[in-house]
């Protein structure tokens, strides 16, 4: 019986690590992902001051937890964000706005797919 | 590169710690839900082994999640009659004093050419010698002859039986085995006397063992 004392820690150490990285990553890409998208507005509307601010904020938070994210997200995903944020460093540097919104958008949609992908909900499970 | 080969030597530890934790069972023993837990077990490990761009924990957490389980299911099992019938199955039998049973054979969806193979290798060629042929729930057929076909014992032929003594090692490849050497009674200078009296030393020594009789017995190593 020892053994299954053993198992049954195991399993709820397991879930309690799950959850607590599953909603980690759900809060953590959020944020991330709205920042972008708010970069993106700000682009648009042509106020290129608080789309930088906003857009550094985003890649600051975003390096923040890189280890973190590594430990648990795949590579691959990661690894394409990464060089959509080399892109949109360069569209931030030669003010390309519409490039710059288009690349801030499709970040948002990629940060924020990635920590959903962690995230609990039913349809993950297929 | 190194990357990968830390990754195998942890998955692989994970795996030897996982199997150990498991319990020990040969393959043929195994009930069919162990061998599908070690399957299992072994497949989930070398996806993040192969796969450098795959995290990790996409091998550990499935790995540990899965011995979790079966190590609460063993607990369970052995404390529950239902859960063990539902899980690992009951013995089937398949021949009832000397009549084979088409029904449970039909039912394990056993044939017949199965059943006598199985009972060739229990060295059985006359299937009308065979008294009970029981099917066991990890797949092995437990075959029992009539008493007139068994070999017979000491006891049947009136030979008293000399008493068995099980040897407990004391020496194994150079080393000491203290623990064994403390249950046996003897001490230190038992085991050099022993060595001395076959021109030994422990490192020459490959096995010492001594039984509950006093009966020794000394192999050496081989020399090169």
């Amino acid at each position: 019986m020892k053994r299954s004392w053993i198992g049954l820690g195991l399993l709820l150490l397991l879930l309690g690590v799950s959850l607590l990285s599953a909603a980690l990553m759900e809060r953590l890409h959020k944020p991330i992902a709205l920042e972008l998208e708010q970069a993106a507005r700000y682009a648009l509307e042509g106020d290129w001051t608080h789309a930088d601010a906003q857009s550094r904020l985003a890649l600051n938070q975003w390096d923040t937890w890189a280890h973190f994210r590594g430990c648990l997200a795949d590579h691959g995903p990661m690894e394409e964000i990464e060089s959509g944020i080399a892109s949109l460093k360069v569209y931030r540097q030669v003010r390309d706005e519409v490039s710059f919104a288009a690349g801030c958008m499709e970040l948002a949609r990629q940060v924020e797919a990635m920590g959903q992908a962690h995230g609990l909900v039913w349809w993950n499970l297929f | 590169m190194i990357l990968s080969y830390l990754r195998t030597l942890l998955l692989y530890l994970v795996l030897i710690l996982s199997i150990r934790l498991m319990g020990k069972r040969q393959i043929g023993q195994m009930e069919a839900s162990e061998f599908v837990v070690t399957m299992l077990v072994a497949n989930l490990a070398a996806i993040p082994m192969q796969d450098g761009a795959i995290p990790l924990y996409s091998g550990l957490v499935p790995i540990l999640t899965v011995l979790g389980m079966e190590l609460v299911l063993s607990g369970l099992i052995l404390r529950s009659v239902f859960l063990r019938r539902l899980l690992c199955g009951k013995p089937v039998i398949l021949i009832n004093n000397g009549k084979i049973l088409t029904d449970n054979l039909r039912r394990t969806r056993i044939t017949l050419d199965e059943l006598m193979g199985h009972l060739r290798e229990k060295d059985v060629l006359d299937i009308q010698t065979v008294q009970y042929a029981i099917l066991e729930t990890d797949g092995n057929l437990s075959v029992f002859p009539y008493p007139k076909y068994v070999p017979a014992s000491a006891r049947d032929a009136g030979v008293p039986a000399q008493k068995q003594h099980l040897p407990l090692s004391i020496i194994q490849d150079g080393v000491l085995l203290r623990e064994n050497l403390k249950k046996s009674g003897k001490d230190g200078s038992w085991v050099d006397s022993i060595l001395a009296g076959n021109n030994a030393t422990l490192s020459t020594t490959l096995l010492l063992t001594i039984d509950d009789s006093g009966q020794v017995t000394w192999l050496g190593k081989e020399t090169p």
